[in-house]
């Protein structure tokens, strides 16, 4: 009986422990649940209410004030990439281009939205080869119907693989050697010694219409407009190779004297972690005169990016490969194709390393071909900057050879090991748009 | 020429051929499959949701893939988590899309950390101190009691913008945050015993959690927020774990045990692996179970430290013997 007595003790005692997280939901009160949800900090130590209105509005996003504070905050956002690069190979009749520590580009970047239908964006490159130069200025309207997106001014037109990407973001130290053959511009060669300097990229003003597909997968079309895909004015290498000093300036520009550009562009998402992405772009140059130019590419890139691990593992494998067909002055056409391919495997949250191999004919001549095999071991140690070692070797000498003969000048040296440092940083603000 | 004035018209053409998206479910697009969970027990079957992350990455390291373009441009609505916790894939992904409804501040753009008092809100904001979370943790939903804010907000902005359905997603609303709260309580009971637990996280932001169950947070494995631990760090990390005689070291799962292990080897701390998502471990498919895993994980294991630090007598040991065999049965 007295056994009894405390068992009954026990379970009132236990029932009486667990009431209250046993009663039932319909009980609860909604204020009350919401007053105790937001009470764990309360309990502890919190900053001062001054504190976090000065955190707040130092972040731009304190609710609790009603006008702007200072009339800069309309300004656009600023960020400021900086590429230290050094450089040293065996290249001979190189002077001081075969040694050197440069400031290759800093690039000052401006953003902003302009009004709920249009962005600005103005990319101003300071060093490499130009000086000052304002390399993008562009307004994008994202105000059009049917996912339709209009973009007019100076820009890097969305075409191939990698002519988008800006050079610090590049996946090697330098735009691979086939793409700027058939996307960059050689510049005239003024000394005895050369090696082949050129614009890297395409870059010009036009516009430029993209849409976005109504299907399951990302589809996008784009096609632009644009002033001028190959360099053909005077005191271009183009002057000097067609040995006409002016180059071609025809006296009243046509429609047919525009490049034109069409692009369509896919994202397949295997599983959780594969993805491939296609590329296809073609460019029309002056389609119907003597000095039309066509150039079509086709780029596959693979990526691995577990994402359970992706801080510490990915891969990326991307080929594209270039076609191109010009008259040079004349209605014969020369036919030259080339392509690059390359590897990135991240080993590690601070390490990455690449190969890279590509083969191309020279634009301009069918017969001569170049290749170039290099290695890159890249360390990051923060999101923000970016040191690269990069070991290649060039074989340049048929190109360089051609391009000397055509210009009345000597070739420097077209065989050479080169070897690559380079030290990247993004100051201030940095975002990038998808492609 | 020809030809690529017909490109030009057969583009308009597909353009203009293709109409509104056909009306029928809300299309909202969810930053977490937290955020999706929430949404889904709030609004059921009114709603199509989709989440841009999966739940077992970094929320640093979530690549902006042009999928999360295509899910944006035909979203009605964008519910984020907010405190920049999507800085790594959200403002390029909206710089990159017409829809301008769901833009940073629009009206269809929700922000679930409307009502939570941010932790560990830097002294300064620069970046030689590490990637910081400028408006504080953004890791808002590892704590139950902010995930019941999170729902709070989720419900508001979707009565604001459709009306229409307010009687039938109050009813689903305040069920759900009742089994938020009671989940909460349960889970309050469940970890007596642990309070004062020291613990050390990998990534800042885990002072909501521990404020709540009565735990410290002793120190971070990063030294700072994004930027991989430096030797010096690790070492002063041992000493710090040896000082504060804490043992136990939870690793959100997508972080490498690797650094943890040998602060743990050096220290005689445990190691162990805990959810920081929904999705990111078996057992946390739902927003009630991850919280329920991940509390219990640390709890279950703090019991375990606990009985080998100072200061817990036989008393504290019968306890966790009983509750061990509560549970078994």
């Amino acid at each position: 009986m007295k056994t009894h007595t405390y068992l009954y003790i026990l379970i009132i005692f236990a029932l009486m422990g667990f009431n209250d997280i046993c009663f039932a939901q319909d009980d609860l009160n909604v204020e009350e649940i919401l007053k105790e949800a937001g009470s764990a900090r309360e309990k502890e130590k919190q900053p001062e209410k001054d504190e976090i209105e000065k955190i707040e509005k130092q972040s731009g996003e304190y609710k609790g004030f009603k006008l702007p504070w200072f009339s800069s905050l309309q300004n656009p956002s600023l960020g400021v990439v900086v590429d230290v690069l050094m450089q040293s190979s065996d290249r001979k009749n190189s002077h001081d281009s075969a040694n050197r520590i440069d400031m290759r580009e800093a690039e000052l970047i401006l953003y902003s939205n302009i009004d709920p239908f249009i962005q600005g964006n103005v990319l101003i490159a300071m060093g490499g080869h130009h000086g000052v130069e304002v390399e993008e200025a562009s307004l994008l309207c994202t105000g059009l119907p049917f996912n339709l997106q209009l973009k007019a001014g100076k820009f890097l037109p969305q075409i191939c693989r990698l002519n988008k990407v800006h050079t610090h973001d590049l996946p090697f130290v330098e735009h691979p050697v086939t793409m700027q053959n058939f996307l960059g511009a050689i510049e005239k060669i003024e000394a005895d010694d050369f090696s082949l300097d050129c614009e890297p990229h395409f870059c010009a003003s036009g516009a430029e219409l993209a849409w976005l597909a109504p299907t399951k997968y990302y589809w996008r079309i784009i096609a632009g407009m644009l002033n001028g895909f190959s360099q053909r004015g005077e005191d271009t290498f183009y002057a000097q190779f067609i040995q006409r000093v002016d180059g071609v300036n025809p006296a009243y520009r046509n429609f047919d004297d525009f490049a034109y550009t069409v692009s369509s562009k896919w994202f397949f998402q295997l599983n959780q972690n594969h993805s491939l992405k296609i590329n296809l772009s073609g460019i029309f140059d002056s389609p119907d005169s003597d000095n039309s130019r066509k150039t079509q590419s086709v780029a596959m890139t693979y990526k691995w990016f577990p994402l359970k691990s992706g801080l510490y593992k990915s891969l990326e494998w991307s080929t594209e490969a270039f076609f191109n067909q010009e008259k040079f002055n004349s209605p014969e056409i020369v036919n030259t194709h080339g392509f690059y391919s390359y590897v990135n495997y991240k080993l590690n949250r601070l390490f990455s390393i690449g190969v890279i191999g590509e083969w191309s004919l020279f634009r301009y001549d069918s017969g001569k071909k170049a290749i170039h095999l290099g290695t890159a071991l890249s360390y990051q140690p923060s999101e923000r900057q970016r040191v690269r070692l990069e070991i290649g070797y060039y074989d340049r000498e048929a190109w360089l050879n051609a391009a000397a003969a055509a210009a009345g000048k000597i070739a420097g040296d077209g065989k050479f090991w080169q070897v690559l440092i380079q030290w990247s940083a993004v100051m201030g603000s940095h975002v990038h748009s998808y492609e | 020429m020809k030809r690529i004035i017909q490109v030009f018209l057969l583009v308009a053409l597909i353009s203009l051929a293709v109409g509104p998206v056909s009306a029928g479910k809300i299309k909202i697009v969810a930053s977490t499959p937290d955020i999706k969970d929430m949404v889904l027990n709030i609004c059921g079957d009114d709603v199509e949701v989709q989440s841009l992350m999966s739940g077992v990455e970094n929320h640093h390291a979530v690549p902006l893939k042009p999928s999360f373009l295509v899910a944006l441009s035909r979203c009605d609505v964008l519910i984020v988590n907010g405190l920049e916790y999507e800085h790594a894939f959200l403002p390029g992904a909206l710089m990159s899309i017409n829809n301008p409804d769901v833009k940073k501040g629009a009206s269809h753009y929700i922000d679930t950390s409307k009502y939570i008092r941010p932790c560990e809100i830097p002294d300064k904001i620069d970046l030689s101190l590490g990637d910081l979370h400028p408006l504080g943790g953004p890791h808002i939903h590892i704590e139950p009691g902010n995930g019941i804010l999170m729902c709070k907000v989720i419900y508001e902005e979707m009565i604001r913008l459709y009306p229409e359905n307010k009687d039938k997603w109050k009813t689903a609303y305040e069920t759900y945050i009742k089994r938020i709260y009671v989940k909460m309580k349960e889970l309050q009971e469940y970890v007596k015993g642990t309070e004062g637990l020291k613990v050390v996280f990998y990534h800042p932001g885990w002072e909501y959690l521990t404020d709540r169950f009565g735990w410290k947070k002793v120190s971070y494995v990063e030294s700072r927020a994004g930027i991989p631990p430096t030797p010096k760090h690790i070492s002063q990390l041992t000493k710090t774990v040896r000082n504060e005689n804490c043992k136990l070291l939870a690793i959100e799962t997508c972080y490498s045990l690797k650094i943890p292990n040998y602060v743990a080897k050096k220290t005689g701390a445990k190691v162990i692996s805990i959810p920081h998502h929904v999705n990111a471990m078996p057992g946390c498919e739902t927003y009630i179970d991850f919280i329920d895993t991940l509390v219990r994980k640390i709890a279950d294991i703090g019991r375990e430290v606990s009985i080998e630090r100072e200061g817990y007598g036989n008393g504290e040991r019968k306890r966790q013997r009983k509750r061990k065999k509560r549970r078994q049965e």
